[in-house]
């Protein structure tokens, strides 16, 4: 499997996953394959789990142990190149497609807006904590009560029982949810009830 | 920065409940007590919030009780989830299913208590 990582800022690859033992890829470092829709931390793929877990570093440990070291490596080169010139301009031309959303995926996570957060995950571990809203709900049901308060509170509690059970589409939706009613709930809560006020008074 | 949005915002909020008093009027009503007669969770918040900046903290606590309570888990809840990646397991506790639940029991018991008392 054909490997591509981003270290120091650029594009590298392409690697076999053995090869990157040698690379200084953590979970953080950003990876592509072919078969991805962008690019994901190392640590959120199940594929390259291995890399991180210590049983791909025993299993090539234990592979050029087991066998003769000179023929493997004579003859793994030769099948390596005969590979890579089939593929590899291919594999390059998508990855370079690819690399052009990387800007938009290196904005450090603190700083995306969760409400926009429409990204599919396929191979990738338990996503984060969607927000569920919960503080600025309890404070919207004591400061303006409204059914839209009501309904924050509920969707806050949806989102967590979704993201317990695992069902991270919904709790995301949920957490969006949640987002809308607060927002609604400030708008018509609060400026109508005061600009109302200062009218009659 | 998000933070300083916030934080102006709380200071204005303040000032403002400082300075106005509910005579006069400024203050909007809950629609709730409006429609049904009875008293909302959050009925007199604005009189409790007006008390206490003025140091009449008994007065406040007879205005809404709930809210001393309210306010502060509201403040932990904002922080808590803001920060969520720092403290994940203490978010994952305090977001967890059951506390959310018990929030909203706590919420409809306050409520129907209120009116009943």
């Amino acid at each position: 499997m054909k490997i591509w990582i981003y270290v120091d800022g650029r594009q590298e690859g392409p690697y076999e996953l053995e090869q990157l033992l040698n690379k200084p890829v953590t979970p953080e470092t950003k990876v592509w394959y072919e078969g991805l829709p962008k690019w994901y931390p190392a640590g959120y793929l199940d594929e390259l789990r291995p890399l991180f877990d210590g049983s791909l570093a025993a299993k090539v440990a234990a592979k050029s142990n087991s066998e003769n070291a000179v023929t493997e490596e004579q003859d793994e080169p030769e099948l390596r190149q005969q590979d890579e010139s089939t593929h590899e301009s291919d594999l390059e031309q998508t990855a370079e497609a690819v690399q052009q959303s990387v800007a938009d995926d290196f904005k450090p996570a603190s700083q995306q807006n969760p409400t926009q957060n429409s990204a599919a995950e396929i191979s990738a571990k338990a996503p984060e904590c969607p927000p569920t809203y919960i503080g600025w709900s309890i404070f919207l049901l004591i400061c303006c009560c409204s059914p839209f308060s009501i309904g924050a509170l509920v969707a806050a509690i949806c989102v967590s029982s979704f993201y317990n059970k695992g069902e991270y589409d919904k709790a995301r939706r949920a957490s969006d949810w949640a987002a809308w009613l607060i927002m609604i709930s400030i708008a018509l809560g609060f400026l109508p009830g005061m600009l109302w006020q200062s009218l009659i008074m | 920065m998000t933070a300083i949005a916030v934080v102006a915002a709380l200071f204005i909020v303040v000032i403002f409940y400082y300075n106005v008093s509910p005579e006069s009027g400024l203050m909007p009503q809950c629609s709730f007590r409006l429609l049904t007669g009875y008293d909302c969770p959050g009925c007199g918040f604005q009189r409790a919030l007006h008390a206490l900046l003025h140091g009449r903290v008994a007065e406040a606590w007879g205005y809404n009780p709930f809210v001393f309570f309210a306010v502060p888990a509201a403040l932990f809840y904002i922080v808590v989830e803001s920060g969520c990646r720092h403290w994940p397991e203490l978010h994952r506790r305090a977001t967890s299913p059951w506390a959310l639940w018990g929030i909203l029991l706590i919420v409809v018991c306050w409520w129907i208590v209120r009116n009943v008392i």
